[in-house]
């Protein structure tokens, strides 16, 4: 009973000239540890603005004072994060820190419009808010609308990102750290026949990881592909490895 | 267990995206791990509760709190199986239940000591190691190891994992128990929820039973939800590290190239075995130039001119007067055109500015205070009428034909700004605007009188009322003097 196709986490974009790019949605943990970093952002600059609360408050007066807090806490509380996608590149500190970033869902820079209005739906996201929140400045909520919605669609994204039509992507690459140091030394052989695409990256996969596995499981892994690489065994891997090195290098 | 049946896309990801993925193996298969769980785990739960007849409710609780891992592999049978092809059946889960539970229940339950003696390790990354367990049967020494293993390649995510999962269960609970107070129309309600969380937590009061049961339910609720994605994200991780250890996506790409030859074997060798052809090359291109140079293949192409009627772009230009004249005709419409606007806008600049008498003179009111004060509706001789009725006995009628010719006079004879709105206060107060004094101080004495009778049912004495039918200062009924 295998669904047709195969469940994956990644997105594929077709950009006009043909070039195919994938982005890869990130998931709601990643994207709550940067919302959490952010909130530090946050209290950081809610405390300069009481810092700046107390400088005018003495050298102007305390309603100066008030008055310059209130809208220091409004700008903090709304434009945080706009101004931070907006002028770095999608990315606020907290995402900048996990490797995240906010794209529209073709892939493009985000911009104003979507950046504030996937910020003003944060509200909803937020639901339900803590009670007896109105009283405060600044509101905070249990995210329960947020984490459903990013759960529940194949892109994760939350009600902001729904309406926005943005996205949370994975910005670097998180295993091509893999193993320049293991890398074997062969001979580079070109293969005997065309490969496509997917069967180039397989020879490309097996010689960057063969350091990480064991003899017995290289010949394992090689041993459907004797016909490809005319041998088996100990002479099949190094064939192998020898495609993949020319594929990679050439 | 057949790789190439495998229903996700395997391929070397980091430790986040392959929590991703087993985020995504729990949403696609939702709706049967729910059915599959309260088929199994809540009735469990249902005869645990039942005990705290004769049990403590903490004790029952801290249980049901032990068996996570027994739940765990609910979730874990149907993803593992689902991810190899082979989805089971609610039927199926059922037959392997009593299975899960009691299937080295002991070291599992042992395994849960948080940090002290069997494995610190799998209090933080139960999910991801449960599948050791359970799919591998590690057990001991093999099972240390092994984890060890593991936890080199995903460890930090995992405890990242538990404590995120951790936090939103309780995030969980108490947004539902929130979500359900606000749902509660009567604000009170909401508040009574606010206010016993308030008692117990900071005024050493008693939880009352049902905020104790609603509790319950909200986190078995929550265990529920989060759990189902728990596992899916540790059973993500755990696929992801088989997969960069023993390289599962290279297994399948060489598998299907092995099998892709296969099929395409006899084509090729079919392919391989006609004989070259290559002398016939010359000929053909021969061939293929005598074909080309026939009259079918040539390229035909055909240039047309249209003539442009002259008068068309150079007209209007070219008359010079005619065309000046037209811009002149055309810029005075324009200026008159506004001009007029202008005009008529200052003409009736009125409409633009309320003046308070404009708008005064514009409705004279039928009636004021509820009474008709329409000059058809009095008597030709108002005094005459007052006095009969005064003699009548019927001192509130006079009164009123008093009242009502008066502020008949006001209105239609004065051209006061009474509105139908007004009051009495008010209308004393519009009175005061007038010039001679007599009228003005008739009408106060004639509006206290008045009020006096309407509202206190207090008759005044009859030389007032007298002194009223005879010092009557307004002209006729509708001011005609």
């Amino acid at each position: 009973m295998a669904a047709p196709v195969k469940l994956d986490t990644l997105q594929t974009i077709e950009l006009a000239e043909g070039v195919q790019i994938l982005l890869r949605p990130a998931g709601p943990l990643p994207r709550a540890l940067a919302l959490i970093i952010d909130m530090l952002f946050c209290v950081l600059f809610f405390l300069l603005a009481l810092l700046l609360f107390f400088i005018v408050g003495r050298l102007v007066g305390i309603e100066a004072g008030v008055g310059v807090l209130l809208l220091t806490v409004f700008v903090i509380y709304w434009g945080y994060f706009v101004l931070y996608e907006v002028l770095r590149k999608g990315q606020t500190p907290g995402k900048k820190f996990l490797g995240l970033r906010v794209v529209r869902t073709s892939g493009a820079r985000v911009r104003w419009g979507a950046s504030i209005m996937r910020n003003l739906v944060r509200f909803a996201d937020m639901m339900p808010l803590l009670p007896q929140w109105e009283l405060w400045v600044v509101a905070f909520g249990f995210y329960l609308f947020g984490m459903t919605s990013c759960l529940a669609t194949r892109r994760f994204q939350r009600l902001g990102d729904l309406i926005a039509d943005t996205l949370v992507v994975y910005d670097r690459s998180s295993t091509g750290e893999l193993n320049s140091a293991l890398r074997v030394a062969v001979h580079p052989t070109a293969p005997g026949l065309v490969l496509t695409r997917e069967e180039q990256l397989a020879f490309i996969q097996f010689t960057e990881r063969a350091a990480t596995w064991s003899d017995s499981r290289k010949e394992e892994l090689a041993s459907p592909i004797a016909a490809v690489i005319g041998a088996t065994g100990r002479e099949g891997v190094v064939r192998a490895l020898g495609i993949g090195t020319w594929i990679r290098d050439s | 267990m057949r790789l190439e049946d495998v229903s996700a896309e395997l391929r070397p990801r980091g430790p986040w995206e392959s929590v991703d993925l087993g985020f995504a193996m729990t949403r696609r298969h939702f709706p049967h791990l729910l059915a599959a769980w309260g088929l199994t785990v809540v009735p469990l739960w249902l005869v645990l509760l039942a005990t705290t007849h004769w049990v403590p409710l903490w004790l029952v609780l801290l249980v049901i709190w032990w068996m996570k891992p027994i739940y765990d592999r609910v979730p874990l049978f149907i993803l593992s199986r689902s991810l190899f092809g082979d989805t089971p059946k609610l039927r199926d889960v059922l037959r392997a239940w009593p299975g899960m539970i009691f299937r080295r229940f002991v070291p599992l339950m042992l395994l849960r000591v948080p940090w002290v003696i069997v494995s610190p390790a799998f209090s933080w990354a139960r999910s991801f190691l449960l599948p050791l367990v359970d799919l591998e049967g590690q057990k001991g020494r093999g099972f240390k190891e092994r984890q060890k293993v593991l936890l080199q390649s995903a460890g930090g995510t995992t405890a990242a994992l538990m404590v995120l999962c951790g936090v939103y269960e309780v995030f969980l609970v108490f947004g539902l128990l929130t979500l359900g107070g606000q749902m509660i129309a009567n604000p009170a309600g909401a508040f009574q929820l606010g206010e016993a969380f308030m008692d117990t937590a900071f005024r050493h009061g008693q939880m009352p039973a049902w905020l104790v049961w609603s509790l319950i339910a909200g986190y078995l609720c929550s265990m529920t939800l989060v759990e189902l994605f728990y596992v899916g994200a540790g059973f993500g991780l755990y696929i992801n590290c088989r997969t960069l250890l023993e390289g599962w996506d290279v297994e399948i790409a060489f598998r299907r190239l092995a099998r892709r030859l296969a099929q395409t074997a006899v084509a090729i060798v079919a392919i391989c075995c006609l004989p070259a052809t290559g002398a016939a090359d010359d000929e053909s291109a021969d061939a293929i130039k005598q074909v080309l140079a026939h009259e079918d293949f040539k390229v035909h192409t055909v240039e047309t001119w249209q003539a442009v009627p002259e008068g068309d772009y150079k007209g209007p230009r070219e008359s010079g007067l005619l065309a000046k004249f037209g811009n002149l005709l055309f810029y005075t419409v324009i200026i008159a055109a506004v001009a007029l606007i202008a005009w008529l806008v200052w003409k009736n600049r009125h409409i633009f500015q309320r003046t308070p008498s404009a708008t005064a003179k514009a409705k004279t009111p039928r009636t004021v205070m509820g009474m008709d004060v329409s000059p058809d509706s009095l008597p030709a001789d108002i005094i005459a009428a007052a006095r009969l009725r005064w003699q009548e006995g019927d001192a509130r009628g006079a009164l009123s034909l008093l009242y009502r010719g008066s502020l008949v006079w006001l209105i239609h004879s004065a051209r006061l700004p009474v509105r139908e709105s007004d009051t009495e206060g008010d209308c004393v107060r519009h009175a005061r605007a007038l010039p001679e004094a007599s009228p003005r101080n008739y009408f106060e004495a004639l509006t206290c009188g008045w009020v006096l009778v309407a509202y206190a049912g207090r008759v005044p004495a009859g030389e007032e009322i007298e002194h009223l039918l005879t010092a009557w200062p307004f002209a006729g009924k509708d001011g005609a003097s």
